[in-house]
């Protein structure tokens, strides 16, 4: 069953249709707000928000083949929401615990490199401005297109590309500096 | 001679087509410049490909289920609409009054919402529900003092 499919059981309130859906896209709802807040634990309440709406919005959800950039309009929603009320601005504190090796010995060179490289681009990512993230989030990660990242956002494409133009420019400084500059 | 720097996104994105991927292909074989700003965009975005998300720690769906039956699971109440008048005014009282602490500033459209329903004996009905997500999501609370992230 396609989630056209889906969202019309939902709206018409069968639960099983919308565990079903939940279950096939947490994992990119999760990824989503993890990238955007850098927090496991804001990334699952706002996943569980995100579905909460979903459900609660069932009934004006036009099943025209672009679920996808409908949900991630939710999440975005509420990912902007989140960083107002914590009056961030660009700034997200990833937790690392997964990779955070502090007091663990030393590792061998190969996961050091690989993790230095992961916080190099944690950092990198949460430095950039909010919009700018989200636009480059969606492109990177979930593979929107731009028309449907700019449906997603409430913007034009030409303002999403203009986004992704600025993103990847301060990443390209950060991550793979001109040789000889900085 | 056209740099490649409009299109330097779709590339990456993988949405051009052959003809446009063959015309930025021979740009760059002439234009120094361009073949390094390609070869730096490019080694970022696949560097990009090295940061996976962490898995949730538990299924989504179990707080789902609990926020779509609080009532039967944190009241043990089976049906707020059996409840008598009395109940009611007393709930929309403490909801009235606890809402109105938690959304300091922004208190009377959740509150009164909240507080009518209740009365009128429809406890949150999906219209009232979906005020109160939208007055959520769009005036929330500010973090209270000592709340620290
Ligand atoms: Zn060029």
């Amino acid at each position: 069953m396609n989630d056209d499919q889906l969202m019309t059981r939902i709206a018409a309130g069968e639960e099983a249709a919308f565990r079903l859906l939940v279950e096939r896209w947490e994992h990119q709802v999760h990824a989503f707000h993890w990238r955007m807040t850098g927090s496991r634990e804001e990334a699952e309440d706002l996943t569980q928000d995100t579905f909460l709406k979903v459900h609660a919005h069932a009934g004006s959800y036009r099943p025209e083949g672009r679920f996808q950039s409908w949900l991630f309009r939710i999440a975005g929603n509420l990912a902007r929401s989140w960083a107002r009320r914590r009056k961030i601005v660009g700034w997200v504190r990833f937790d690392i615990d997964v990779h955070d090796r502090a007091g663990r010995g030393p590792a061998p060179d190969a996961v050091v490199a690989g993790e230095q490289l992961r916080q190099q681009l944690q950092r990198a990512l949460a430095g950039l401005p909010p919009r700018q993230r989200e636009a480059l989030v969606l492109r990177r990660y979930h593979d929107l297109s731009q028309r449907d990242i700019a449906a997603a956002m409430g913007t034009s494409e030409g303002a999403v590309e203009s986004l992704l133009v600025r993103a990847l420019d301060t990443l390209r400084r950060e991550l793979a500096p001109e040789p000889g500059a900085g | 001679m056209n740099h490649i720097d409009t299109r330097l996104t779709a590339w990456l994105g993988g949405s051009l087509d052959r003809a446009a991927r063959e015309e930025i292909e021979a740009h760059c074989a002439t234009c120094a410049d361009c073949r390094r700003l390609l070869a730096r965009s490019e080694a970022v975005w696949s560097a990009l490909g090295e940061l996976p998300a962490p898995a949730p720690a538990r299924p989504a769906w179990e707080g789902i289920a609990a926020a779509l039956h609080p009532v039967q699971e944190r009241a043990g109440v089976r049906d707020w609409r059996r409840w008598s008048f009395p109940a009611a005014a007393a709930a929309a009282l403490v909801c009235g009054v606890v809402l109105g602490d938690r959304l300091a500033g922004e208190p009377t459209g959740v509150a009164r919402i909240l507080t009518q329903d209740i009365i009128a004996g429809t406890l949150l009905s999906e219209d009232a529900a979906s005020d109160l997500d939208g007055l959520i999501a769009t005036a929330w609370y500010e973090p209270a003092q000592g709340e620290t992230r």
